[in-house]
């Protein structure tokens, strides 16, 4: 990588304290990051660790308790509801290991659903989301319902869906903790191969060691702080 | 980040109705639980309009039929009007009860979809426009098919009552029946709002990771 790649999120210091009653749970205890653009992330650790939370304060779907989140060079903090919600909708592609497509909408229509929260036009978005349907291998399947797909299918919708807006990042939370090895292995595949020709950064929680064989950096977290972060070439 | 969002961007309210058929389609069994809990407390709202609007069309309009409804069913409604008024209001507000109940059990089985939709870039506003859209669809069928089911107990119930001089055309007074089936409606409609503020905004505050951590 050459020295002048931007850094597309960067955390610094980021701590996130759930209260419950009179417990404080600690899930993240002082958080530093560095990710640059086109990166493809793994983030590994035990169940607890803390991995789910990071992911919600990286994809601004959550507030740090402590610390600051940049995406793009902009302080999540500092934006209102507005600037959120444009944030989720052009910037950051999630997927979730429970795929959590919209039940009642057919496969095109999940995928379309975020160019529609961006405005397009319906042409653009059924065209743009006919095109992307094909890039994961479903187009025959675009006017199935989620229940009526397979898992490793509905998971594939939720990639189309997550490139919808051409967003810098994917954040992907155990994208394969639901799917067999080998539909988490295509998965895994397809991921890199957007990765790749897109420029996209991703970034994935992770138990899955097929996963990290194709990671640029591995970050292990235990305990809410990271543990080790390995460079690719070490591995 | 190089654009800025454009504030004046808003979800087309064609896709919001869209989806919120579909959710309605899909959520069947528990959206006829909340319509038929709607349909008995406005038909028996409707019923007892009708029954007032029928004996007042009958007094304004011949001696004869308000001699026999004065002392027949004349009678009956002003004698037990105040106890109507309340089981109107009790009705009512059950129905009440019983949709903000069913909305707020409705709303957090859907959680995690609010979440993903948030996901995707809605506003606050888009989460309180799809249930409130649901709710008038709610609204409208519950409040149209009490008002029928209402009146035309009303008329059974009143016909032997007032006999052969009321005769059918009068009894169906269009005038009566527009009014009761709209006032029906209206009743309806601002009974299942009222039910599905708090769920909704409840809902629509909601972070995004909290929405996402409940089970389906
Ligand atoms: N909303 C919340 N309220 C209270 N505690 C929470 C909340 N979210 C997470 N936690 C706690 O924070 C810690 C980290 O949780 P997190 O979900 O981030 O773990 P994880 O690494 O994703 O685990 P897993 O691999 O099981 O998904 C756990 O102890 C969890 O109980
Ligand atoms: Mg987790």
């Amino acid at each position: 990588m050459s020295g002048l790649s931007r850094y597309v999120v960067r955390l610094f210091n980021v701590k996130k304290v759930f209260r419950l009653g009179r417990h404080r749970i600690e899930a993240l205890r002082g958080i530093n990051l560095d990710i640059k653009e086109g990166e493809y992330i793994s983030i590994m650790g035990p169940s607890g660790s803390g991995k789910t939370t990071l992911f919600n304060i990286i994809g601004a779907l959550d507030k740090p308790t402590e610390g600051q989140v940049f995406i793009d060079d902009v302080d999540v903090s500092q934006l209102d509801a507005y600037e959120l919600a444009w944030l989720r909708c052009h910037k950051i592609g999630y997927i979730f290991q429970t795929f959590n497509l919209i039940q009642v909408m057919t496969a095109l229509d999940n995928v379309t659903l975020p160019m529609v929260f961006a405005g397009m036009h319906r042409d653009e978005y059924m065209e743009k989301g006919m095109k992307l349907l094909e890039l994961v291998g479903l187009k025959d399947r675009a006017w199935h319902r989620p229940l009526e797909l397979s898992g490793g299918q509905q998971q594939r919708v939720a990639i189309a869906r997550a490139l919808a807006n051409d967003p810098s990042i994917i954040l992907a939370d155990e994208p394969t903790g639901n799917l067999d090895l080998k539909t988490g292995e295509e998965i895994i595949a397809l991921l890199k191969e957007f990765s790749q020709e897109r420029k996209v950064t991703v970034i994935s929680a992770t138990h899955d060691l097929k996963m990290v064989a194709v990671s640029d950096r591995v970050i292990s977290i235990r305990d809410g702080q990271i543990e080790r972060i390995e460079e690719k070439k070490f591995l | 980040m190089a654009k800025t969002p454009d504030r004046s961007i808003h979800f087309p309210l064609s896709q919001t109705v869209k989806i919120a058929i579909l959710s309605l389609k899909i959520r069947w069994q528990r959206s006829s639980l909340i319509a038929i809990s709607l349909v008995l407390a406005i038909s028996f709202f409707a019923y007892v309009v009708q029954g007032i609007g029928i004996c007042n069309a009958l007094t304004d309009s011949s001696l004869v039929v308000r001699k026999y409804c004065s002392s027949e069913v004349g009678k009956g409604i002003t004698v037990i009007s105040s106890r109507q008024v309340w089981l109107i209001t009790m009705s009512l507000l059950i129905c009440l009860a019983g949709i903000t109940n069913a909305q707020l059990m409705a709303v957090t089985e859907r959680f995690r979809e609010i979440g993903t939709f948030k996901c995707l870039g809605a506003l606050d506003r888009f989460i309180v426009t799809l249930l409130v859209v649901e709710t008038c669809i709610y609204g409208l069928i519950g409040g149209s098919l009490g008002g029928f089911l209402g009146i035309l107990v009303a008329i059974l119930a009143l016909l032997p009552k007032v006999g052969i001089w009321a005769s059918l055309s009068m009894v169906l007074s269009p005038y009566v029946v527009s009014m009761t089936l709209i006032v029906s409606v209206l009743v309806s409609l601002s009974l299942s709002l009222l039910g599905v503020l708090y769920p909704a905004l409840l809902a629509a505050k909601m972070e995004p990771s909290v929405a996402l951590r409940h089970e389906e």
